[in-house]
């Protein structure tokens, strides 16, 4: 026994525990699924991408070092499932169209929805790089560091990345007419 | 007074980690500086537009799904286990079946595979251009591509007697998976491999499932009266893509 419950629970899946793996597949599958979707803006791709990310920690997870941090492991997992499928994939501008729509909604909710639209197309106009940090930021509250530690660069490049990436994702959002004021 | 830079400025004050000292100095510099408003209007509105976006619950079925996946490829590896090493996988599960079988299908095996899998030259050694040629005697009854992520599939129906084969080439970029869905009163036989290998095969009561990266040329015999009348669906997935068709009678 470790001190860290979520160890515990990932040795017991390392050794083929698939009710332990179902654990962890109970506490990510939410932040994975919500990480694919904001990569590649649709719905399906991100539950196939989140099923594809899941069966390839439970192949590999033999190989899991545990002097990392796991959300770390399974999250760069995800970016780069994520990110191999959008280079491969259509052009971004389909992508607006799929986003997920809540049923019928009231008046602020199709605000709401369309606003959820704009951003989401602003954000698949930025270069991946930029996206990725956005979205750890922003959608997963990452710290600094812990986005360094996932896409292993310096917490300054972390930084210099998610200014420029807000910066230009503002301009965006203002070409829509979506602005501060 | 701080020296920090506009960006550090600002990002720091939308942060909540501004001290007072910087969030100062950001006033400052808004009040003086026309050529830095455009800019901290334009990071507000980024910060305030994501605080709009809610997070989204996954679909219901994500969950079991994945855990169906998992639970077959513990079943697969399992399998793989027993069986490894041999290059020519017998659906174990159904040994006794099989041997009950063997002599009947021992001349459809002898005669009619060879014709059927294009395996003329011995194992191993078939030319690439034998593969989809089909033998003498042997009808084609569909064909199927489809593609998916890194994936491309070409997939032919064979009718042989007492049953059909299925002729497979794939190529993939990176893992995919191949599932031949099939009536229940056909039984998968065997699986010939003629040019790379699956990863990993799943043999089950109406269910082939293959797993592959680069080339893949292999042939499933699947049993059976009417075989040839018989729908396969054919999923093939890679990259978080999947592409269904079906081979054979549609179903009505």
């Amino acid at each position: 026994m470790s001190d860290d419950p979520e160890l515990d629970v990932i040795r017991r899946a390392q050794s083929g525990d698939a009710r332990a793996f179902e654990a962890l597949v109970d506490e990510y599958q939410g932040v994975l699924y919500n990480l694919a979707l904001r990569m590649t803006g649709n719905p399906e791709d991100a539950r196939d991408l989140t099923q594809t990310v899941f069966l390839k920690v439970w192949r590999n997870l033999a190989s899991y070092d545990p002097r990392h941090r796991f959300y770390s492991w399974i999250y760069r997992i995800t970016l780069n499932e994520s990110l191999n499928f959008v280079q491969r994939s259509r052009p971004h501008s389909e992508l607006d169209e799929r986003l997920p729509a809540t049923g019928a909604e009231p008046d602020d909710d199709v605000h709401a929805s369309e606003m959820c639209e704009h951003i989401q197309g602003a954000l698949m106009e930025l270069t991946a790089e930029y996206r990725e940090v956005i979205v750890l930021r922003h959608f997963q509250q990452l710290a600094y560091q812990e986005i360094a530690e996932i896409l292993s660069i310096p917490e300054k490049t972390v930084k210099s990345r998610l200014y420029s990436a807000r910066q230009l994702l503002g301009e965006r959002l203002r070409q829509r007419g979506i602005t501060s004021a | 007074m701080t020296h920090d830079s506009f960006d550090e400025l600002a990002h720091a004050a939308l942060d909540g980690t501004a001290t007072p000292a910087q969030r100062s100095a950001l006033d400052d510099r808004l009040a003086t500086d026309s050529s830095v408003r455009e800019r901290w209007l334009d990071i507000q509105a980024a910060y305030r537009a994501l605080e709009q976006v809610p997070k989204v619950e996954p679909p219901l079925d994500l969950k079991p799904s994945i855990m169906r996946a998992v639970h077959a490829e513990r079943r697969v590896a399992a399998s793989a286990g027993a069986s490894a090493g041999v290059r020519e996988r017998v659906g174990r599960a159904f040994g006794l079946r099989l041997a009950s079988a063997f002599a009947a299908g021992a001349l459809v095996t002898v005669l009619v595979w060879p014709l059927v899998t294009g395996d003329r030259g011995g194992y191993g050694n078939l030319p690439a251009s034998g593969m989809m040629m089909p033998g003498p005697g042997a009808a084609t009854i569909d064909r199927l591509s489809l593609a998916a992520g890194t994936a491309t599939l070409t997939i032919e129906l064979v009718a042989i007697p007492h049953g059909v084969v299925a002729r497979i080439e794939a190529r993939a970029g990176a893992d995919a998976e191949l599932v031949l869905d099939h009536e229940a009163t056909l039984a998968a036989e065997s699986l010939r491999e003629i040019e790379g290998q699956p990863l990993q095969v799943s043999i089950t009561p109406g269910s082939v499932g293959l797993e592959f990266a680069g080339e893949m040329r292999c042939a499933v015999l699947l049993q059976g009266d009417d075989a040839s009348k018989q729908p396969i669906r054919v999923t093939l997935r890679a990259g978080g893509m999947t592409s269904t068709g079906v081979l054979g009678q549609r179903p009505r």
